[in-house]
Order: structure tokens, then sequence, then C-alpha cells
């Protein structure tokens, strides 16, 4: 099974926001649409609430390029997202691209976690094997490398925006990177109403 | 060169990519895209040094169990000798990861078909000035960590000079290693001089750094996305004329190398095992 089929059978088991985006189906016509989850509910307003609308993934790396301030997300899971906007997909794989380009591999490693065949390596694993101007790294302390995850990648380093403007901003969200309603429900095709929940 | 679907297999470009530079990128997205619109191959991805997809990550993003890796790189040197084999765990030209062969081939840069590219950005960039009056230097970015990292551009300056496309001088320039690029001027004696960045992007390099070491700007700018100047040539310095040029990789015919690349290691390292 490919990964595209493996993101349909996730949407289909209620899985519906990865990171800051709201996965939606069958709204306005359209197979697949995807939003900032703040603005879920503007895109099942008629004329999708005044969103920018999208046709396609190709705007899903502009979209996702900068925050609301300007400054470069050079690190996809920062959660400053802009807003604002709407993106319609025709296929199953257009949102695999466009999910591929605002969260990079990330639907892959859930799979791969969900399945079991994750590799995990630890941060010394990967500091060790650095050379160039990194094999400085190699030399953190133990103490000094848990400090380094707890204040970069630290849930107060994600509760402040103007904080994602570090240079060394936080690689992912804490929190599950794929979030499903508690318990699937029906809803109207052609007018979705807002998702609520998580895992 | 013509290259033949390969509905079976991946393609994966490996690209630099910046923390800092937002454009950085943007040139492998787009041959990505210009290759995946040929449908040649089952699934293009692109992954990333300095961005995400990281290369560790590469292999989740892959179904195919046959994969092609292209360096988006412009040399032969460290990156493409040292970084992407251990970070892709690849030993040779072909390798068994996890489940998945990985082809590894040459990077673009090294490609016969650059120099056809840079004339192209060259004449592009200075029309209607006469080449035997003009020096042209290609400029990259040179580094003590690999020998190798210059010779891409040592080989290209030394091609062009023999082409006949009629320069008064083809030079080659670096930033951190000799000859400099700071001494475009010193090194030129014709009136024109274009300047061609041997860049895959208009990244931090080529469209902020050099500026600077060339004396189009005073200090280093924003990236080119995020400014409304759009520098204008020439640039008069130093009693020349200097045309810059955006850098070579930024060239959308450089998803036609990428191809090449591919069909190049099938002949040296597959040829054997395709069918006629």
């Amino acid at each position: 099974m490919t990964t595209a089929q493996k993101l349909q059978q996730l949407l289909k088991s209620g899985y519906h926001r990865i990171g800051e985006i709201e996965l939606q189906t069958d709204l306005y016509g359209y197979p697949y649409a995807l939003c900032h989850q703040a603005d879920v509910e503007l895109s099942t307003e008629p004329a999708f609430g005044g969103l920018e609308i999208h046709h396609g993934p190709a705007a899903a790396r502009d979209l996702s390029t900068y925050a609301e301030d300007g400054t470069y997300r050079f690190t996809k899971g920062q959660v400053n997202l802009k807003r604002g906007w709407v993106m319609v997909l025709e296929s199953v794989q257009d949102l695999r691209l466009a999910l591929d380009q605002f969260y990079p591999a990330c639907l892959g490693l859930f799979l791969a976690q969900q399945d079991g065949s994750l590799e995990i390596e630890t941060l010394r694993e990967k500091l060790n094997r650095q050379t160039g101007m990194y094999r400085f790294a190699r030399s953190i302390s133990d103490a000094g490398a848990q400090q380094l995850v707890q204040t970069v990648c630290g849930p107060a380093r994600q509760e402040n925006p103007l904080e994602n403007r570090c240079r060394h901003p936080p690689r992912r969200q804490r929190s599950e990177p794929f979030q499903r309603h508690p318990q699937r429900s029906p809803r109207h095709p052609s007018h979705p109403t807002a998702l609520p929940g998580s895992l | 060169m013509s290259i033949a679907p390969k509905p079976h297999c991946a393609l994966l470009i490996v690209g630099h990519g910046s923390t800092e530079n937002p454009d950085s990128s943007t040139p492998y997205f787009e041959h990505a895209e210009e290759i995946r619109s040929r449908g040649l191959f089952s699934e293009v991805h692109c992954c990333f040094w300095k961005e995400e997809p990281s290369m560790r990550e590469a292999l989740y993003l892959i179904d195919s169990a046959e994969v092609y890796v292209v360096p988006d790189f412009i040399s032969e040197g460290y990156f493409t000798q040292d970084v992407i084999p251990r970070e892709l765990q690849l030993t040779g030209p072909t390798t068994e990861v996890r489940g998945k062969t990985f082809h590894y081939c040459l990077p673009v840069g090294v490609h016969r078909s650059m120099t056809d590219l840079i004339l192209k950005r060259a004449k592009e960039v200075a029309p209607g000035i006469l080449p035997a009056e003009t020096t042209l230097i290609i400029t990259g970015h040179g580094t003590g960590r690999n020998q190798n990292s210059t010779t891409a551009i040592r080989d290209q300056a030394e091609l062009i000079a023999q082409s006949g496309a009629g320069y008064a001088a083809v030079l080659d320039a670096y930033m951190e290693e000799q000859p400099f690029i700071a001494e475009w001027a010193e090194m030129a004696s014709t009136p024109n001089v274009v300047v061609v960045p041997f860049f895959i992007s208009d990244g931090l390099h080529s469209y902020q750094d050099i500026p600077v070491l060339l004396g189009i700007e005073a200090e280093v700018g924003a990236a080119l996305s995020q400014t409304a100047v759009f520098r204008q040539n020439p640039h008069h310095l130093r009693g020349k004329s200097l045309y810059y040029s955006s850098a070579i990789g930024t060239e959308r015919l450089l998803a036609d190398v990428i191809l090449d690349q591919i069909a190049d290691f099938d002949s040296l390292h597959l040829a054997h095992a395709l069918p006629a």
C-alpha cells in the first residue's frame, strides 16, 4: 500500500489534523481541502468565508515558508503557520504532496511510527557522526544536551510566537503530530461542521 | 540525452538548503516539479542538509523499492563524497538500505552539459556586448575541506575557453580560496566582465554574499524574495562594466541535467542489467 493510500485510510478512520493544518474531505465539491486549524469555521462558509483559495498543492511551499510576521520558518514544526487561506485538492496524491511541503516527511514518519518501523536515533548518535563545521557539536556534555533540548525544543518555546524567531526553533511540536476525532461522526458532505476534539 | 520512463523508481533530489535564506531551496523544488510533471518516475522527492526533510527522513518519503539519488550540487566535494553517503548510508554506486536499492549518481554540476548552460546564462545577462572585450568569470564557494570542490568550475572555465565562444578570458574565482572573487577587477583586463555564480540557488552566497565581494552592495542585504529591488546590469564599478547573473542552478533546464546524470549512471553501472 502506498503512502497516499495509507493517508486515505487515516482520513477515513477520523484523523483530521496535522500540526496546525486541518484536513477536510468533500468540501464544496472538492475531494480534499486544507486550511489553518483556526480557520476551519471560515472555510465551511460560502465562498470559503473569504479565505484566499489555492487550487492544487503548488502554493504549499510558499504558504509554509514565511510566518505572518515575515520570519523564515526553516523548520516547519514551528507553530506560527500563516492563516487566511484554504487549499483545495483534487486527489489524495496532491493532498500528500501538499502535506509533505507543509510538514516534510511527517506523514511518512507517523506511518512508520504506527507500524513500528521507525528507527529511533538519539541526539548523541546524530552528533557523533557530524564532521566539518559541525564536528564541535560532539563535545557537548550530556547535561548540556539536556539543557539544549529543554530550552530550544521545550513547550515554553512553543507558547510565545516571538520566541520562534530564534536561530534554532523547535523541531517538532511536542503534541501528537496527527490528531483525530474521538469518535468519527457523519458530516454533511457539502457543509462540514467545525471539527472538534483530538486524541 | 533522453531518458526512458522509470515508472517503478523514485527520484530523490538532494540539496543543501539554508537555515537563513528561504530562497536557497527554491530551485530544488522547481527541478523536482519539472521532472514530476513529465511523469518519468513513480515519485519525485527532495531532501536537504540544512532544511526539512533531512536526508535521514527521506527514506520515510519513498514508497518505491528502487531509488535514484541525484545530488543537486554544483561540484564533487565534501557534501557529495562525505555528507550525503553518510546520511543516506550509501557505500557505493548502488547500495541496499532497509530493503530499498539506492543508485547514487554524480552531482549535476560535473555534467558536460553544464557548459552550454553557463554560456546561455552569460549571453542572457549581457546581451549585445562583444565577447572579445569581455572576461567571463565563473565563481564558486571554494573550501579547504575538499580539493575536488573547485574542480568542476576549473573544468568549465577551461571548456568554455576552448569552445570558440570568443571571450577574451575565461577565469575561475572563489569566495573562500584563491583566486578570490573579490579581486575580479584586478583579474580582468577587459572593459566588460561577466560573472556567473556556479551555485544552485540565488541564496545566501550568490545573492547576498558575492554582491558584497564584487562591490555591488555595501553590506549583506535581504534575501531575493524579501526585497522589491531587482539589480540592474551593468554595474559600473572599478572602471569596468560588471554583469552579474543569477545562479546557474536557477536555470529550469537544470532538470534535464538531473536526468542526464541518471542516464549516465545507467550507462555506466546498469547497462548490463537493462533490457535491450
